[in-house]
């Protein structure tokens, strides 16, 4: 992974401004330094703005995403942390771990001007708000609290997950995937879309806090419900939690465990019975665990309220994904799944156009499926099964509906 | 106030192994007619009705309603060290929250067990209808379990007018235990309202059938559809099980 495979990368894909990832490991650090150019205030390299980000886990084992505003800043935190930092230095100390906890890391990224906010939040491992842990940001951060203004919502949670959970309402909600290549596939498979006048860091912070008209207006990523984790789960079967409206007899199938609640307060009892270890499987005997949904349910409310600042959220793969399953190729580097692509991104435009805003006659003209698939994705019309206990979920294909 | 003795330990075994194949908590309500508990398994698909009448004790006291809460890991540890002649005292101890088991035999042994803050609600024995009501030796029931357990992680019941069938299968092969009704039959009544078809998980009612002590269970159920097994316990008393029914839907 180098700077100019990752600009190009996000060329292709249609991504503005990419966060580093990482920035605190000193020789990917010297390779931002040597590489990106500063122009206008901002980092460049080839159009393609990066932003220095990155990840620390602190003593609680809790993972922060970090946004900073320059190198220089990048410099100064290295030396604030150093000190409990055992592997900011080595090789692969890339998430670098730091002996602190999630009050006093916020307090020295806002020392030197960054923002910071929960990691991918609601995954059942390395996350504020896993079992046993955080429920609430205060107890995570403190004083700091009130500087905590955005999440990363992770692979394991969408807008509807964490808007069950009052406190975070008012917060700015990113969608964002590591990158281990610049492969179209991988890079930028979640991002956000910002309305902001240029890609400088002061613009981000703004369309971050929402300030000045700056604001995020689409969330872009994975389906939660096709995650591993999603419901809540028997923790040796692997059948998940179906709850359901009514008062039909209980039962169970080859996936799923069904139960039937009259109201809300039912469904509460259930989800602590659960988080307290006293829910058995109705098949195996074995213990049931909550899943991403139902943890953020068990912290928050039953109902999830969306806010009237939260931007749409749009479920869809990358078109790699898309194009294998439309063309029943499953290699997503085989021939004719890259050639396709490579066809509707100089015809059509960015992937990201082709995704979210290219005309769907115009990609019929190059596949039929392809064109039911991301006008499907776009009305949010696919269906699924939901993934949980370790299983994922599964989409349906619109023509096998 | 509540202050009962009873002479088998054996039996008081049973009804513990009994309570301990669904709950982890107990919860009993004594009153001067007897002690009974209605407990749905917390996910709510499986539930314990108990009902001990008075008349199974030897020495039965209660003064209005007693609420006993208990962890069934407990009431297990301690019926464990129960020997096969001793004679239980219960003793609620209102003053320190705790339930006394005295143990009466070569030595006289006490345990006095922290009670547990009794759930808010009581839970009500669901109004099920079913379609299929068997009477049968528990014997066979439990050899029935035991055989389809050979192949099967799920037993499937098949009831029409006069047979019931024991089925299970898996990659393994096939097994199938038949019942008719007749005069030497292990079937004692069965009333088919309609044919009937349901699956169960048999690891619960092995752990059930471990329970029955009686000479007969009756089984009630519809197809996908919980299943009733319902047995004697110390002659009086009477103790069902509800089970949640596999089903195929794909």
């Amino acid at each position: 992974m180098t700077i100019p495979n990752l600009a190009k990368g996000a060329k292709q894909k249609g991504i503005e401004i990419l966060g580093t990832g990482d920035a605190t490991q000193p020789d990917w650090l010297a390779h931002l330094q040597k590489t990106l150019v500063k122009k206008n205030g901002y980092l460049e390299y080839e159009s393609v703005v990066f932003l220095p980000t990155v990840e620390f886990e602190d003593a609680e084992s809790i993972h922060h995403v970090i946004l900073l505003p320059d190198l220089e800043s990048v410099e100064k935190i290295r030396s604030l942390i150093a000190p409990d930092s055992p592997n900011l230095n080595d090789e692969w100390g890339g998430r670098p771990r730091v002996n602190l906890n999630g009050e006093e890391i916020a307090g020295h990224v806002r020392d030197v001007g960054g923002l910071i906010g929960p990691a991918h939040a609601f995954t059942p491992y390395k996350a504020i708000f896993r079992e046993n842990r955080h429920d609430s940001l205060d107890s995570c951060y403190g004083s700091e609290t009130k500087y905590i203004r955005f999440i990363e919502l992770g692979l394991s949670a969408d807008s509807e997950t964490a808007d069950y959970i009052p406190e975070l309402r008012e917060l700015t909600y990113i969608t964002s995937s590591d990158a281990h290549s610049p492969s179209p596939n991988k890079l930028g498979r979640e991002f956000v879309q910002f309305e902001m006048k240029n890609p400088s860091f002061d613009e981000l912070k703004k369309a971050v806090i929402r300030e000045g008209g700056r604001k995020p207006i689409l969330n872009l990523g994975f389906n939660p419900r096709l995650g591993k984790y999603f419901l809540s789960f028997c923790s040796s079967c692997r059948k998940t939690l179906v709850i359901r409206e009514g008062d039909t007899p209980p039962e169970f199938d080859e996936l799923n465990v069904y139960i039937s609640c009259n109201n809300d307060e039912e469904a509460k009892k259930i989800i602590d019975a659960i988080h307290h270890r006293k829910v058995s499987c109705p098949d195996c005997g074995k213990k049931m665990r909550l899943g991403v949904r139902d943890r953020a349910r068990m912290i928050g409310e039953l109902e999830s309220k969306k806010p009237s600042h939260r931007p749409p959220y749009l479920y869809i793969p990358p078109l790699l994904d898309l194009i294998s399953t439309a063309i029943g190729v499953k290699s997503t580097s085989s021939k004719s799944v890259r050639g396709l692509y490579n066809e509707l991104i100089q015809s059509i435009g960015t992937e990201v156009h082709v995704l979210t805003k290219g005309s769907i006659d115009a990609i019929k003209e190059h596949n039929d499926r392809l064109s039911i698939m991301i006008d499907a994705y776009r009305k949010g019309e696919v269906n699924y099964i939901p993934g949980g206990g370790g299983r994922y979920g599964k989409i349906i294909a619109p023509w096998e509906v | 106030m509540f202050h009962a003795t009873l002479d088998s330990s054996k039996t008081w075994k049973l009804i513990v192994d009994a309570l301990a194949t669904l709950l982890t908590e107990t919860h009993f309500v004594i009153t001067e007619k007897g002690m009974t508990l209605r407990q749905l398994d917390s996910s709510k698909a499986a539930m314990i009705a108990l009902d001990l009448p008075a008349a199974i004790f030897q020495e039965y006291e209660c003064d209005g309603e007693v609420e006993i809460c208990l962890g069934v890991d407990e009431l297990t540890k301690v019926s464990k060290r129960m020997a096969g002649d001793d004679k239980l005292v219960f003793t609620h101890n209102e003053s320190e929250s705790r339930f006394e088991i005295k143990m009466l035999g070569q030595a006289e042994r006490r345990f006095s067990l922290q009670l547990l803050i009794p759930p808010e609600e009581r839970t009500k024995q669901p109004s099920i209808k079913f379609d299929v009501q068997a009477e049968l030796f528990a014997d066979a029931f439990k050899q029935a379990v035991k055989d389809i357990g050979v192949v099967s992680t799920y037993l499937r019941i098949n009831a029409d007018d006069d047979t019931l069938t024991f089925l299970g299968d898996s990659d393994t092969g096939e097994a199938e235990v038949i019942l008719r009704t007749g005069e030497e039959s292990a079937l004692c009544e069965l009333q088919t309202k309609k044919k009937s078809s349901a699956m169960y998980a048999i690891n619960y009612l092995a752990d059930i059938s471990k329970s029955m002590a009686s000479d007969s269970v009756i089984i009630q159920f519809s197809s996908n559809k919980p299943i009733m097994m319902e047995f004697s316990i110390a002659e009086a008393g009477r103790i069902s099980f509800i089970l949640a029914p596999r089903v195929e839907r794909r």
